[in-house]
């Protein structure tokens, strides 16, 4: 498989990698695995979305979010 | 429950929180959806906040949140994978000034093509389905 990614993209993949000491592969790999990781602790953060009794709700219309008067 | 891509308004997410909303069940169908990282649904800071002054607005809700609970939401509803925030880049200014020339609406009815034009920007079209027409945004 190849990909095309810009050579700057490519110099910062290269660069972090070396830094690292692991091959580009292996830090595509770390970085996909964090990526998940953290997807799931947002994943349970998010489980936290309430529910409210704010009172019955008519139709909102933008217009009346900017105008206090109505 | 399968998305289509596109921008939940600030009624929606209104509506999705209060449960005492008429609209709450299929509001919040379509936020919990958000949860999956395959969904992408998005915002925009002008829509966000838009919510914020609804459910803070003791005119606008029977039971209005205060600040620190508005933000706690806020906060919650950034994490949720598949809501994203659509970046306003400085040409959306252009962009809703050439939708007035268009669309010469006055007053409040201006934040409306704020979202037109951020959605444009960020590459939506006018012919995408989830991009309001401005017919839409501006019922009679």
């Amino acid at each position: 498989m190849s990909i095309d990614i810009s050579e700057r993209t490519e110099a910062r993949l290269t660069e972090e990698a070396r830094r690292q000491g692991v091959s580009v592969d292996a830090l595509l790999e770390r970085l996909m695995n964090e990526r998940a990781a953290s997807a799931s602790a947002a994943r349970r953060e998010a489980s936290e979305l309430p529910i409210l009794h704010l009172g019955q709700m008519g139709a909102l219309h933008r217009r009346d979010i900017y105008n206090d008067d109505r | 429950m399968t998305v289509e891509p596109g921008v939940v308004d600030a009624n929606v997410l209104a509506y999705a929180m209060n449960a005492d909303a008429s609209q709450h069940v299929a509001s919040r169908s379509l936020l919990e959806a958000a949860r999956d990282p395959a969904t992408t649904l998005y915002v925009t800071s002008q829509i966000l906040c838009e919510f914020y002054s609804i459910v803070t607005n003791a005119r606008r809700v029977a039971e209005a949140c205060s600040c620190a609970e508005a933000l706690r939401i806020l906060s919650a509803l950034l994490v949720l994978p598949g809501l994203h925030v659509l970046p306003a880049p400085t040409h959306v200014v252009a962009g809703w000034m050439q939708l007035l020339e268009r669309h010469p609406v006055t007053g409040a009815d201006v934040f409306d093509l704020q979202i037109v034009a951020t959605m444009l920007a960020n590459g939506f079209s006018e012919s995408t389905p989830s991009t309001p027409r401005i017919s839409e945004c501006f019922p009679s």
